[in-house]
C-alpha cells in the first residue's frame, strides 16, 4: 500500500519585508522595500503509512502551519517533493481537496446564526455528496460525535466544545483519507477537551482514516496519536512513536493535592515537593521511578484528601528537553 | 450548482441579521422622505423621488463584501478557505449575492411602499425595465466589491480605497440627482466612467422610459461587468501567488 503522506526534503522559503530606520529608510521602503528570505521550512522528508495519527509539534513559528498548507496544497514549496494520497498537493489542489479535511481549532466553517445542519447540507452541495450519501454519512457521523441534539441549534447558541464537535463532524462529511487537525481543542475545558481527543481517535480507527495533528498539548498527542514529528526552526527535529516519547521525554508529571491538613509529606524514590503552601503541596514526580497510582495512594494515606490534579509537563519544557538530547 | 447554493444559505444567513437591514430601512425612508419634500419644493414630478428611490435601493442593499474579505486577509483565513473543491472568490461572490438578495427584497418592498404612498404609481414602464438592469447593475457592485477587497493583499486597510470607490459611484453615478441636472463638463466626465451605467443608466428610465435607453444602458452594464470580472479573476490569481511568497 502507498504511503498516505509522503515529503522529501520539502522546503519553503518566504519573502519578508524589512523596513529600515530613519527618514531616508522609510522613503526607500515605501520605493523599493528591501526584502530577507526566510526558510520557514528547511529540508523536512517523513512518510506516513495510511490509518497512522501522527502528531506534528513545535513552538510556534517552527514551520507546522507552513508544512501543512503545503501538504493541503495551498502553498507552493521553493524545493523538495511531496505526494498526499498518491496525488502532488499544488498541482492536484482541487483533486486532493474531495479526499482530505481540515479543522483549524480557530476557525469556523459553520454558519454562525444557521443550524449546523445547514451547513452540513451546503458541504455535501461543494463536496458533490449525492443526498443518500449524505444522508447516511451524516447519520453515522452524528451517533458517533452524539451531536443529533444540537442539529437544529443555531451554531451561536452552541457552547466552544459542542462547536468543535460539529466542526469536526462537517470536517469528515465527505468521508476523507487524511484529515489535518490544527489544535483541535484550543480554548476548550478539561472534559470537552477529552471528548474531542477519544472521538477523532476512534473515527481514525473505525474509518482507518490518517490524521496529522498539531497542538501544543501534549495531551492531544498522548490520547490520539501513535507517534510524534517535533519541528524545531523549519528542520525535523524528531520521529518517533509516542510511547518511546513519553519513556524518554514525558516522564515527569506535576501533581497537586489540596488537603484538609496544613502540610503533608510524601516521601517517594523520585518524588520532590515543588511547591508548598498552606493545605496545598506541589509535587513533580518521576513516573519511571514511582507511577502516579503510588503516589496518589500514598497521599491518601498521609491526608484527607480534598482535591487532586496530575499535569504533563508544558509542551515548551518536553520540545526544550528534546533539543537537549538532540 | 455549489455557488447557488450559497447564495441561498447565504440568503437565510441574512435574515437573521434583521438589525442591520433595520436601521438601513429607516435611513432609506428618511432619504425618501427629506427628497420628495425637496423635489415637491422645487415642483418636479414623482419620477424624480422614485430615481432616488431605485438609486438608493441599489446602494442601501449592498454588502460590505469588501470588508469580509480583507478580514479574512488579515485572518489569514483565505488561506484555508482555498483548499476546498470551491473557488474562494467564488463562494465570497456568492455569499455577497446571497446577502445582498434579502436586502433587495426587504428594502424593495419598504423603498417601494414609501416612494407610492409619497408620489403615487410610478411609471409602470419605466419601472418593468428599470428593474432587471438595476439587479444587474447590483451584481457589478457586489463584484466591484470584491475587488476592493482583494486589493487588501497589497494595501493591507482596503478603507480609504472603499471611501473613494463610494464616493465617485455616489457623485459620478447619480446617486442623489440625475446626471441630466448636472453641468455639462461634469456630466461628460460622468458618461465616460463605469458608474452611470450603474446608477443614473437604469434610473433614469423612469423618466424616459425608452427600450433603446435600457437596450443601451444594459449593453454597457454587460460591457463593464464582464471588463470587471475578468479584472477580478486576474487579481485574485495575483493575490494567490502573493499569498505563495509571503505565506498564508
Amino acid at each position: 500500500m502507498s504511503p498516505a503522506i509522503e515529503i522529501s526534503n520539502l522546503r519553503k522559503v518566504f519573502r519578508v519585508r524589512e523596513r529600515p530606520k530613519g527618514l531616508r529608510g522609510t522613503l526607500r521602503y515605501l520605493v523599493n522595500p528591501p526584502t530577507r528570505d526566510v526558510a520557514a521550512v528547511d529540508g523536512v522528508s517523513f512518510t506516513i503509512e495510511p490509518g497512522e495519527r501522527v502528531a506534528f509539534v513545535g513552538p510556534n513559528g517552527a514551520g507546522k502551519s507552513t508544512t501543512i498548507k503545503m501538504l493541503a496544497g495551498i502553498l507552493h514549496p521553493t524545493a523538495g517533493t511531496a505526494r498526499v494520497l498518491g496525488l502532488v498537493p499544488w498541482g492536484d489542489r482541487k483533486r486532493l481537496a474531495y479526499r482530505i479535511g481540515a479543522v483549524f481549532g480557530q476557525r469556523t466553517q459553520l454558519w454562525y446564526h444557521l443550524p449546523a445542519k445547514d451547513t452540513f447540507a451546503l458541504l455535501a452541495r461543494v463536496y458533490d455528496q449525492d443526498e443518500a450519501t449524505h444522508r447516511h454519512r451524516l447519520g453515522e457521523l452524528v451517533d458517533a460525535f452524539g451531536v443529533g441534539k444540537l442539529l437544529e441549534t443555531p451554531v451561536r447558541q452552541l457552547s466552544l466544545g459542542e462547536r468543535m464537535r460539529c466542526e469536526i463532524v462537517a470536517s469528515l462529511l465527505h468521508a476523507p483519507q487524511v484529515l489535518f487537525l490544527d489544535e483541535p481543542t484550543i480554548g476548550l475545558d478539561v472534559t470537552a477537551k477529552a471528548v474531542i481527543r477519544d472521538l477523532v481517535r476512534d473515527t481514525s480507527r473505525r474509518d482507518g482514516n490518517t490524521v496529522l495533528l498539531t497542538s501544543h498539548d501534549t495531551g492531544d498527542m498522548e490520547r490520539v496519536c501513535d507517534r510524534v514529528l517535533v519541528i524545531h526552526n523549519g528542520r525535523l527535529l524528531l520521529d518517533k512513536p509516542i510511547a518511546d516519547l513519553r519513556g524518554t521525554y514525558i516522564r515527569r508529571k506535576v501533581v497537586t493535592l489540596l488537603t484538609a491538613e496544613e502540610r503533608i509529606a510524601i516521601a517517594l524514590p523520585g518524588v520532590t515537593v515543588v511547591e508548598e503552601a498552606s493545605h496545598r503541596t506541589v509535587l513533580e514526580v518521576d513516573v519511571e521511578q514511582t507511577p502516579i497510582e503510588a503516589v496518589v495512594e500514598a497521599a491518601l494515606k498521609a491526608s484527607r484528601l480534598r482535591d487532586l490534579t496530575v499535569e504533563d509537563p508544558p509542551m515548551e519544557e518536553i520540545v526544550q528537553a528534546i533539543y537537549a538530547s538532540a | 450548482m455549489k455557488q447557488v447554493a450559497i447564495v441561498a444559505l447565504a440568503a437565510r444567513h441574512a435574515l437573521h441579521q434583521r438589525g442591520e437591514v433595520l436601521f438601513r430601512g429607516v435611513f432609506y425612508i428618511a432619504i425618501l422622505l427629506i427628497f420628495a419634500r425637496l423635489w415637491q419644493a422645487l415642483g418636479a414630478g414623482g419620477s424624480y423621488v422614485w430615481y432616488i428611490a431605485l438609486t438608493e435601493w441599489i446602494v442601501l442593499s449592498m454588502p460590505l463584501l469588501s470588508v469580509d474579505i480583507e478580514e479574512d486577509v488579515r485572518r489569514g483565513d483565505v488561506a484555508y478557505a482555498i483548499a476546498r473543491p470551491v473557488s474562494y472568490l467564488h463562494v465570497k461572490i456568492a455569499e455577497g449575492l446571497g446577502n445582498g438578495l434579502v436586502r433587495l427584497l426587504i428594502l424593495g418592498g419598504l423603498g417601494g411602499l414609501a416612494a407610492w404612498l409619497l408620489t403615487g404609481t410610478p411609471p409602470p414602464r419605466g419601472l418593468l425595465l428599470s428593474l432587471p438592469l438595476g439587479t444587474l447593475a447590483f451584481s457589478i457592485l457586489v463584484l466591484s466589491q470584491a475587488a476592493i477587497g482583494l486589493s487588501a493583499f497589497w494595501i493591507g486597510d482596503t478603507a480609504p480605497l472603499f471611501w473613494i470607490w463610494q464616493k465617485l459611484l455616489f457623485v459620478l453615478g447619480g446617486l442623489m440627482f440625475p446626471i441630466d441636472v448636472y453641468p455639462q463638463w461634469l456630466q461628460r466626465a460622468a458618461y465616460a466612467t463605469p458608474f452611470a451605467p450603474l446608477l443614473h443608466g437604469w434610473a433614469r428610465l423612469m423618466f424616459d422610459p425608452d427600450p433603446a435607453l435600457a437596450a443601451r444602458t444594459a449593453a454597457l452594464l454587460l460591457f463593464w461587468g464582464a471588463a470587471l470580472a475578468v479584472f477580478v479573476a486576474w487579481l485574485y490569481r495575483r493575490a494567490l501567488a502573493i499569498m505563495d511568497v509571503n505565506g498564508g
